[in-house]
């Protein structure tokens, strides 16, 4: 089975860990940043797409690796440092974005998961 | 960033700055108290523009800090945290929210969308429109970040990359520009403007639709002029873009449901009440002030809690950044009302208004605003200006306080050049879309245009004796 987590930050990284503990879960990770939670923590080597964690990028990559489920794990902390007035809206409606626009399943994690 | 005290060097910047009007000469005719209240005022300023700590943590510490300096007394320190206004802006920030649970906005931007056919003027139209009309009743940087990525997805639509990007700047451009200028049009549009109406309604009759007889009209005259300006800007190879995506998406979301209509319902008479509450109230016979627009707000917001449209998990998340703004800078307007420094900023700045003629002094106000609010919250402009044109005006009967006090308000709306003047351009500024350079740029040309258009939509409205 391929699964595709978008965003390796907080929730990311604990999204990942736990997918780890299956040997049929073929993982694949999209993440901008150079050092994201889950490398930082050695719960992953590498990150296997580096892109913007926007809509367009995100639906080029899942056209291309065609998952069987995609994790979006997005959180504000991984978009901006700042943490914006308004920025947990915009992620989750990014998300609905990357929702509507996906021909494959998506679910997004909760912060609070 | 932190240092070995453990705090950001942020709040430490805050907290010196402060300490350095405290320890700096009482300037003559200013009191002990007035130079403590104006030591607020520099903490306030700062903490919002630098935001060490997240901007409602930020608004609670003025009311600290002002009870520290001994400029209230500890019982009445989060006094105007209860005030009706707050009230207001709460019910709206929670009305908002059921807007936002049932995708209503998104589902509007998507029908504009379709309405344009695709073309390029015609959708930043639309999604300007959609921005402006929201950003009357809702908080502005919400309905900003619901929309930038309606924005992303319509500029995916374009395969050449050069003109999918300038799109994308040109339509988050003019929703953040839009959803500022929306708020020109209510008091709940924004917290200068609850400001500026709690100050108000301190001296006279000051209703929902005083406020909207000159902030309505100033939003008709400026949204087509910023509209015109972003056209200008960007010059596209492509005239349309495909809208099957849209056109799909808007089709999959089917027909409204029964609960985005009853909050579609709610919010509407919401509004009817909020305009014309008092009308109602006299002849239902209602307890006077029974249909006041923080109640009309609250019973709202309870309809919609007991029919199970909303519930708590929903609305826990609104920006509290707003109404936390506004509580600290009424608080902060307060402190130096009652420490006299008003009076004593209001003796400097008086001749200067007093002895201009009105256009000149209209051109320093708004001019004098959109620079503060480029650099300080908007909040914080209100709290410290608008009580002192109020002092002006009450001492020299030439003037009516609102021939002052609304364009300088109004002036904050346009704080388009920088990420510290607005949560809508921090959000932008944020998402890497726009470079810091060409976001400078376009702000600061549209806010030269939008404070002379302002200047003369006050001076024509003054000349026709309409204020």
């Amino acid at each position: 089975m391929k699964v595709l987590v978008v965003g390796a930050g907080r929730i990311g990284s604990k999204v990942i860990k736990q997918l780890k503990k299956s040997t049929t879960i073929k993982l694949y990770t999209v993440d901008p940043r150079e050092n994201p939670q889950a490398l930082e923590q050695g719960i992953i080597e590498k990150i296997d797409f580096s892109v913007d964690l926007i809509p367009g990028e995100i639906i080029k990559i899942i056209n291309e690796l065609k998952p069987d489920l995609v994790l979006v794990t997005t959180s504000w902390e991984d978009i901006s440092k700042t943490g914006a007035q308004g920025m947990e809206i915009l992620v989750e409606s990014l998300n609905n974005e990357l929702e509507s626009a996906s021909e494959y399943p998506i679910i997004s994690v909760s912060r609070n998961e | 960033m932190s240092n070995k005290l453990g705090l950001p060097n942020k709040f430490l910047i805050v907290i010196l700055l402060t300490i350095l009007v405290l320890v700096l000469p009482t300037p003559s005719g200013l009191s002990l108290s007035g130079k403590r209240a104006l030591a607020a005022f520099v903490f306030t300023g700062t903490i919002f523009a630098l935001q060490p700590v997240p901007l409602p943590f930020a608004g609670l510490m003025v009311h600290i800090l002002i009870a520290g300096l001994g400029l209230t007394e500890s019982r009445t320190a989060f006094e105007s945290l209860s005030r009706p206004i707050i009230i207001l802006i709460l019910g709206s920030l929670f009305l908002a929210e059921a807007l936002r649970k049932y995708g209503l906005t998104r589902r509007l931007a998507l029908k504009s969308i379709v309405l344009s056919g695709g073309g390029i003027k015609e959708l930043l139209f639309g999604l300007m429109s959609i921005a402006s009309l929201l950003s009357m009743w809702m908080e502005n940087t919400a309905t900003a970040a619901i929309l930038i990525p309606v924005a992303l997805t319509i500029s995916n639509q374009v395969e050449e990359e050069e003109q999918s990007n300038k799109i994308l700047i040109m339509l988050v451009l003019g929703i953040a520009y839009a959803a500022s200028i929306g708020g020109m049009a209510t008091i709940t549009g924004s917290a200068s403007n609850a400001v500026a109406s709690e100050f108000l309604s301190e001296i006279r009759i000051w209703t929902f639709l005083d406020w909207m007889k000159y902030g309505l009209p100033s939003l008709i005259v400026i949204f087509p002029i910023t509209w015109y300006f972003l056209i200008k800007q960007f010059k596209f190879t492509i005239v349309k873009i495909d809208i099957e995506k849209p056109k799909k998406d808007l089709e999959d979301l089917g027909n409204l449901q029964k609960n985005e209509l009853e909050v579609i319902i709610i919010l509407v008479i919401t509004i009817i009440l909020w305009i014309s509450g008092p009308i109602f109230e006299a002849k239902l016979g209602l307890p006077p002030s029974f249909m006041s627009p923080a109640i009309v707000g609250v019973i709202a917001v309870s309809y919609l809690a007991l029919r199970g449209i909303i519930v708590w998990e929903d609305v826990k998340g609104v920006s509290w950044g707003m109404f936390f703004a506004i509580a600290a800078g009424l608080a902060l307007g307060d402190a130096l009302k009652r420490s006299g420094a008003t009076e004593w900023m209001t003796e400097i700045i008086s001749p200067i208004i007093k002895g201009s003629p009105y256009l000149l002094s209209l051109l320093l106000l708004v001019f004098a605003s959109i620079i503060l609010t480029n650099i300080i919250n908007n909040a914080t402009v209100a709290a410290v200006f608008v009580p002192i044109l109020i002092q002006i005006a009450l001492a020299d009967p030439s003037f009516k306080s609102i021939q002052l006090v609304l364009p300088l308000t109004m002036g904050t709306t346009f704080g388009y050049a920088l990420p510290s003047a607005s949560g809508r351009m921090a959000l932008i500024s944020a998402t890497g879309i726009i470079p810091q350079k060409d976001m400078f740029r376009y702000g600061m040309i549209l806010s030269l245009i939008s404070g002379l258009v302002l200047v003369s939509f006050f001076y024509i409205v003054n000349f026709l004796n309409l204020i």
